[in-house]
């Protein structure tokens, strides 16, 4: 079982640390150690660490990594994990198996701990090149930990740390790499670099195939409402949505990539705003959200820029926040079409974004989130709506959930019928029953336990 | 109410670097005046900084915007040791000249971050430089309300101004000292000083969580006082009885808004009022907004939807059945790529996006498709498009050869303009070649359409919605003015008084005039001389082609004090005589009165024997034309 790190404002404050961690490596590659983010960044940094080590007792703090997961004091750390796709290929890349900072670290410790990691993801540095490194910059409460040392370092506080059991059903990996490419072509954007999204095209054709192999693995994630600090998870999940809803309406493999690079590059213009704003937990100023509004406008204008423009994804990235009744922004001349794939795109970040953790609301349930959608008259094709109902499912592939008779299953995919999808038992022997074919079948309850990933 | 004398700058207009020279004609002729090239260094340095809270310092963004800031300061540095740069409300003084700035654009945004500090803004030296700049700009994006107070910075050539803040002409108290301890509300309650109650208003704005405070100016604050009638005001304060600030806060914004509905700006400075300060939650509030999606900003009743399977099915069944067609239809989607292009087009004033767009639009509109014709229509027709929207798109379609489209689409037939003036006017404009015989008569018949009288009575309409003096504009007005367009020439001096008076003179005298009160346009050595009003005045003759008795006093006096001037260098004999002579042409007691004591040589006492002889003369030739 996977420790849920993430659930709105009261988030494990590992988890913020190693956010800020994440943010930090962007940020330095992006703006260099001198620009106001990244000192920010540093200064909460020892802040996260000062309330992390509140207790006397508690020396510092250890993280752990292993088969593409974080590891905090027994448990992995789905969430950060998810979101810390190249500190973790870093320190495995380098043979290590974490990391540990001490109590009283400051911000020249993880300024110099920052630098070493892209040094060493650069160089492809061992973890004795790494500390070397530390030891070199004077940074002595921050080390990497060596496999063998693991054992003996973190015994006591990570007694399983080796045996943990991670998470078999999650395509972490995939998830990863993906993830990486939006932080690229983030970064690129920020740097005024020419924009590539032919990799970003192949991971698209990498999650269609994850979603024919296993769709509940995929939608796994899409439930994993993780908070991410640079809203990338949300442009994962949107496209993951995208796709699902796809696969039932649509044949062309070719609309169905551009179907999902639409929706994987929908909020590329999010890079342009500033991060106070992206990030703000209050209500948006009415300048404030005039800001944040350019999003749209700054994606289409990223993707204009392209050599090969792909037209879907440019149309998307300015119209999802577009309703069908001519309202929503950016302000379109009354009778320009909405053409399917932007609609499309905009239930999906709706969808998502009602289901999912933001720093200051919890995520909701599905049906909370459609019934608020069906209110929203004007917005959304009402039709399209009624099928991405029925292939999202009430209850997503992947909920573990308790019919009527008392039996507890997990959902494997959508029947058509949305009390009774395709569920799988949960015993040694796990059975796939269609509860649509069977007329007697009990129906689907409620969801048995929100979170659950093993 | 000050004149936004540029083009109002397009919501989401990206980010732009008015000192860009590659901005191309419209830019160059925009900065045709000292004002306008004032405006445009103050804007320079507000993209600049603002660039840096969005790019990296390496992007090409920043760093170029840097470059162009010191660029165009270097002219100003050798007037002076120092250039001074502040940003109050809604005007910035560059180098002691206010000129007041657009609410869009980056200019308020700079005014919030030196707020932050205290600072108005920052007297820059002949030794500033590149990276002084950038440190500054560095430091300035770093605090935020609330943070401890920044070291002060040490950078050659950059002198940071605090924000003194001294008695207004209008007589509204700015603030630099607050009193000690108020007990506020008495205070306020009890003072019939509106500038002390504004004082105090801001002061307890001033006085909210930093990060739940807004944007409230003293000018603001004053504006919205200024706009209640003061009795019941005072009522009010009365009834409060110093209660609840807050309620009388919004009162204040209230009223106006629905007094206001039909003037725009306004309306959305009370709007924003309203909504940032009242209606903001507190940061710790389980249902803060959501930044992030429109969708789940919290909208009104989100808290009444439950997650009830039962309802949630019937409303589910409620939805209509039918098929969705992911791939839609080639027209559709080119309908839609279009209409991103045209949004972006007018939105976006980026010069760079600008060209990209002509990249991907020039083909698709040299032979469009009835599909996207009609798109190009919509956006041309000011019913349906905002006005500015539809000048932004005007000018990008005549600069990029696509005129005959836009006329064939409609939008600028001057019949279709004479019945929703002002309504589209300016766009009408925009659309308009300065350069060509066609447009400039079409033009002229709109006017004479149109009337003087409709035309004055639309000047305070055009100059909210942007004004005539953006310079094509300006160009068209002034390049060939004929005589039914000189109410618009009386618009534009209205709108920018001295800043165009060289290029008005010119243009007067261009023109063939029968009328006496001209006579002055081909006698006054410099434009300086004429006054605004005289101007003015001979651009709006009466229905018959009069004009007033005032203005012939007012050129009689002028001839006069031209003929006896005595120590005018620049005034010599022949200008002189040339004044005598055309006094004559004023048929007028004044006039008669005058030439008679020319033609008996009183006056003139500084000049020589032989000059005043031939003054003498012609004013008896004077007289003899006004007999006749």
């Amino acid at each position: 079982m996977c420790e849920r790190d993430t659930h709105g404002p009261g988030r494990g404050g590992i988890t913020e640390l190693v956010d800020e961690i994440i943010v930090g490596l962007v940020n330095h590659r992006i703006y260099g150690f001198d620009h106001t983010r990244v000192r920010d960044v540093l200064d909460r940094l020892v802040r996260k660490l000062e309330i992390l080590c509140a207790d006397p007792a508690k020396e510092g703090v250890l993280l752990g990594v292993a088969d593409g997961y974080l590891i905090h004091e027994g448990r992995p750390l789905l969430d950060a994990s998810l979101a810390a796709p190249r500190l973790i290929r870093t320190m495995e890349g380098m043979g290590g198996s974490g990391l540990e900072i001490d109590r009283g670290a400051g911000e020249d410790d993880f300024r110099t701990l920052l630098t070493v990691v892209e040094e060493a993801r650069k160089r492809n540095w061992s973890v004795k090149d790494a500390q070397d490194d530390l030891a070199f910059r004077h940074c002595s409460r921050i080390r990497f930990l060596e496999a063998a040392t693991f054992d003996e370092v973190s015994g006591k506080r990570l007694q399983d740390g080796l045996g943990v059991e991670l998470p078999s059903s999650i395509p972490i990996g995939l998830y990863h790499r993906v993830l990486d490419e939006l932080q690229g072509l983030s970064i690129d954007v920020c740097q005024g670099n020419r924009l590539d999204v032919t990799p970003a095209k192949g991971q698209i054709e990498g999650i269609l195939k994850q979603l024919e192999a296993d769709a509940k693995a995929l939608m796994n994630l899409a439930r994993y409402e993780s908070y991410d600090a640079f809203t990338f998870g949300h442009s994962i999940r949107v496209c993951f949505l995208a796709l699902t809803y796809a696969r039932h309406v649509a044949e062309d493999p070719d609309l169905r990539n551009s179907v999902g690079l639409a929706a994987l590059l929908h909020d590329v213009g999010k890079s342009l705003i500033p991060f106070e704003i992206l990030h703000s937990r209050t209500r948006l100023s009415v300048e404030e959200r005039k800001e944040m509004e350019k999003h749209a406008l700054f994606g289409a204008r990223i993707l204009m820029e392209l050599d090969d423009p792909e037209p879907m994804a440019v149309t998307a990235a300015m119209g999802h926040h577009r309703s069908l009744d001519g309202g929503g922004y950016p302000s379109f001349v009354k009778g320009v079409p909405v053409t399917a794939a932007t609609r499309l795109v905009k239930i999906c970040d709706v969808f998502e974004a009602l289901t999912a953790v933001r720093p200051y609301k919890d995520a909701m349930s599905p049906a909370r989130a459609y019934r608020i959608m069906f209110s929203m008259r004007g917005h959304f094709d009402q039709v399209m709506l009624k099928q991405f109902v029925m292939a999202t499912g009430l209850y997503p592939a992947g909920t573990t959930v308790r019919l009527i008779d008392g039996r507890v299953v997990r959902v494997e995919e959508q029947s058509g019928d949305l009390l009774r999808p395709v569920v799988s038992t949960l015993d040694d022997e796990p059975r796939v029953i269609d509860l649509s074919e069977e007329s007697d079948a009990p129906t689907v309850e409620g969801v048995a336990e929100r979170v659950e990933v093993a | 109410m000050p004149i936004n004398d540029r083009q109002s700058s397009p919501p989401g207009g990206g980010t732009r670097h008015p000192l860009d020279p590659s901005m191309g004609t419209l830019r160059n002729t925009q900065l045709d005046s000292r004002r306008d090239r004032l405006l445009a260094l103050a804007e320079g340095w507000a993209s600049a900084t603002k660039d840096l809270s969005i790019y990296p310092e390496t992007n090409h963004r920043v760093r170029d915007g840097i470059a162009r800031f010191l660029a165009a300061l270097q002219p100003h540095l050798t007037e002076g040791d120092e250039v001074e740069l502040t940003v109050h409300a809604e005007k910035v003084r560059v180098a002691g000249e206010e000129v007041p700035f657009p609410p869009t654009g980056a200019l308020p945004w700079l005014r919030r971050k030196l707020d932050a500090f205290g600072w108005a803004g920052v007297a820059f030296g002949s030794a500033v430089d590149a990276e002084g700049l950038l440190a500054f700009t560095r430091l300035i994006n770093a605090r935020r309300r609330g943070a401890a107070e920044p070291e002060h910075p040490q950078l050659p050539g950059i002198r940071p101004i605090p924000r003194v803040f001294s008695q207004t002409p209008e007589g509204w108290t700015d603030f630099d000292s607050l009193p000690e301890d108020p007990v506020l509300v008495e205070i306020l309650a009890g003072t019939p000083d509106l500038g002390r109650r504004i004082e105090l208003l801001q002061r307890k704005v001033d006085e909210c969580d930093p990060d739940d405070r807004i944007e409230v100016t003293p000018e603001l604050m004053a504006k919205l006082i200024k706009l209640l009638p003061i009795e019941e005001l005072e009522a009010e304060l009365d009834v409060l009885g110093g209660e609840d600030l807050s309620l009388l806060l919004q009162s204040l914004v209230d009223a106006p808004v629905q007094e206001l509905e039909l003037h725009g700006t306004w309306a959305h400075l009370l709007d924003r009022i309203g909504t940032t300060f009242f209606g903001r939650e507190a940061p710790a509030q389980e249902d803060a907004a959501e930044p992030l999606s429109a969708a789940s900003r919290g909208h009104p009743g989100d808290d009444l939807v439950d997650e009830d399977v039962g309802r949630f099915l019937e409303e589910f069944d409620a939805l209509p059945e039918g098929e969705v067609v992911l791939a839609s239809s080639d027209q559709e989607r080119l309908q839609e790529l279009v209409g991103t292009w045209l949004c972006q087009l007018v939105l976006d004033q980026d010069p760079a996006v600008q060209e990209r767009l002509a990249v991907h639009l020039d083909p698709v509109l040299r032979k469009p498709d009835p599909a996207v014709r009609r798109v190009v229509e919509r956006y041309l027709d000011p019913d349906l498009t905002p006005l500015w929207q539809v000048g932004q798109l005007m000018g990008w379609l005549r600069d990029h050869g696509h005129l005959a489209l836009a006329r064939s689409c409609g939008a600028i037939r001057w019949e279709d303009c004479v019945a929703r003036f002002p309504v589209g006017f300016l766009a009408f404009l925009d659309a308009l070649d300065p350069g060509s015989e066609t447009d400039r008569t079409d033009l002229a018949k709109l006017c004479q359409e149109l009337g003087a009288e409709r035309i004055s009575a639309a000047a305070q309409f055009l100059a909210r919605t942007g004004g005539l003096s953006q310079g094509r504009r300006a160009d068209l007005v002034l390049g060939h003015p004929r005589v039914e367009q000189l109410p618009l020439v009386a618009l534009l001096l209205d709108e920018r008084g001295t800043a165009v008076r060289d290029r008005v003179v010119t243009a007067l005298r261009s023109m063939s005039w029968k009328a006496p009160e001209a006579c002055l346009l081909r006698l006054l050595p410099t434009s300086d001389r004429y006054e605004l009003d005289y101007l003015r005045a001979l651009c709006l003759p009466d229905a018959h082609g009069r004009y007033p008795a005032t203005l012939r006093g007012y050129v009689i006096h002028r001839l006069r004090d031209l003929a006896e001037s005595e120590d005018d260098p620049a005034v010599d004999l022949a200008t002189r005589i040339q004044a005598v002579r055309l006094l004559g042409r004023l048929r007028a007691g004044e006039a008669r009165s005058l030439l008679q004591d020319l033609a008996r040589k009183k006056g003139f006492l500084g000049l020589g024997g032989g000059d005043r002889k031939q003054l003498a003369e012609a004013a008896k030739e004077a007289l003899r034309a006004l007999e006749t």
